[in-house]
């Protein structure tokens, strides 16, 4: 971080290009936060960087927009009663704890095995995580459709909420009583992949609904609380080190501030599986992307030998197939959106004719 | 009682105020861009500053869009918010163990 501090040139000359590359990757990337609690991230970051922005300068810039998205965002699903605040905090503390705990575990891998090593960790465990949580979050969406659209409490959560080990800590927004001991794990969890991926929500929403016991609406809306907490003092971090480019942030939230109200609303009109659905189809197509990326690291650590121009094209593809995901997920929540309004307005006519 | 079209004419007002607020704030910034950078990578205590400028364009700025989506006719479902008044009103069974007097 101190090399990037003393170059003079951190902060980058920017075309218009890339500021509507920006705004229009960070209106998307709001409007799936919106929607599914989190997310976004994993493309604006490789993208900001492909415009000649260093790594530090990108996260920072990135999560300094993140958190007043955030609270924009769950302002916006608070008035729709989706927000469980006090849930929202204590998953958002541990979570900071967790990142702390992320950070030093990313420090020891640098030191073991250089960036490459690093590099090669995070997709790692982009994959592993993504691949298993994704598949198990597919699979639960298919069954409760299946089963007419209505989410059941898993039996986990059921087996935790009735565990009565103190301090047993009561959320009215959620209408659950559990142990402070069974929540501080699924911030944990999520703090710890924010610091490996970026994305902390792909752990903390679906721990959650699994468990927790939250709905899918409730969970996602949720995390807008627990990224604030996160962004905020993540944020906090990286300013005292000067690394936040302001116009960056600027020009992303103005894009982003649009997607999340949007993402927000689009809540209103679908069930509960439909969140779960959109965040395993972009984690499941992620998590692909970065099996791609996976090759480069490998060959850097000369642990392989492909042709380096394969290895470019993949590493190519696996950028594209990033905002790929962010656009799967945005297709599906205004599609879905746009159903939903267009049958209620159908019922609506019905009733007034019917009067 | 306030219909859907004064809820929308009243919105376009907003839009337009806070949309001309956010696009002076925008303007500013990016005409004294290089100082503000230079400024805000100081580091240090100097990291109030991002994060009271990005509540401030969140205020505006998300403002100016909130009304565009009202105003545009794009908003919650009527429904919204009846999910969690029916969760508040089912009484989740008390599971806690009380103490019991055998006599």
């Amino acid at each position: 971080m101190h090399d990037v501090l003393l170059d003079g040139a951190r902060f980058v000359d920017l075309s218009l290009a890339g500021v509507l590359f920006l705004f229009f990757v960070g209106f998307v990337g709001g409007l799936v936060s919106g929607f599914i609690g989190s997310g976004g991230a994993f493309v604006l970051t490789p993208g900001m960087m492909s415009l000649g922005v260093p790594g530090p300068v990108a996260v920072a810039s990135n999560m300094c927009h993140k958190f007043p998205k955030a609270l924009v965002g769950a302002l916006k699903r608070y008035k729709y009663g989706q927000v469980d605040i006090k849930m929202g905090l204590i998953v958002g503390v541990s979570a900071e704890i967790g990142v702390q705990i992320g950070i030093q575990v990313q420090k020891m891998i640098l030191e073991q095995w250089g960036p490459a090593g690093s590099n090669l960790y995070v997709s790692f465990a982009f994959v592993f995580v993504l691949v298993t949580v994704g598949s198990f979050v597919m699979k639960d969406a298919i069954n409760t459709k299946r089963n007419g659209g209505e989410e059941k409490v898993t039996n986990l959560a059921k087996k935790l909420q009735s565990i009565e080990l103190w301090p047993m800590v009561n959320f009215k927004g959620s209408n659950i009583r559990i142990s402070f001991w069974f929540t501080a794990p699924v911030g944990l969890a999520a703090g710890l992949l924010a610091a490996t991926i970026a994305v902390g929500g792909f752990a903390g929403v679906p721990g959650m609904i699994y468990i927790i016991g939250m709905s899918s609406l409730m969970a996602s809306a949720t995390e807008l609380v627990v990224a604030f907490v996160m962004g905020l003092g993540g944020t906090l971090i990286w300013a005292f080190y000067g690394m936040v480019d302001i116009r960056l942030t600027l020009i992303i939230l103005a894009g982003s501030l649009f997607g999340v109200q949007l993402g927000a609303i689009g809540t209103t009109y679908v069930k509960d599986y439909v969140i779960k659905y959109v965040m395993a189809t972009i984690m499941l197509i992620v998590a692909f992307s970065r099996g791609l990326a996976m090759p480069k690291y490998l060959k850097q650590l000369d642990a392989i030998n492909w042709d380096a121009s394969l290895i470019s094209s993949m590493s190519k593809t696996s950028f594209g197939l990033m905002c790929f995901a962010l656009g799967v997920g945005a297709f599906i929540i205004l599609k879905s959106m746009v159903m939903g309004r267009r049958q209620e307005r159908k019922m609506e006519l019905a009733a007034n004719s019917n009067a | 009682m306030k219909t859907a079209q004064d809820k929308k004419k009243k919105a376009k007002l907003h839009a337009l105020l806070f949309g001309a607020a956010s696009i002076s704030l925008y303007a500013a910034v990016f005409k004294f861009a290089d100082p503000m950078v230079e400024l805000y990578a100081k580091g240090g205590a100097y990291c109030l500053l991002p994060v009271s400028t990005v509540f401030l364009f969140s205020y505006v700025h998300g403002n100016f869009a909130s009304n565009v989506w009202t105003a545009l006719g794009i908003e919650a479902s009527s429904s919204a918010g009846r999910k969690s008044d029916k969760a508040e009103k089912t009484q989740r069974k008390d599971t806690r163990s009380r103490a019991t007097l055998k006599a």
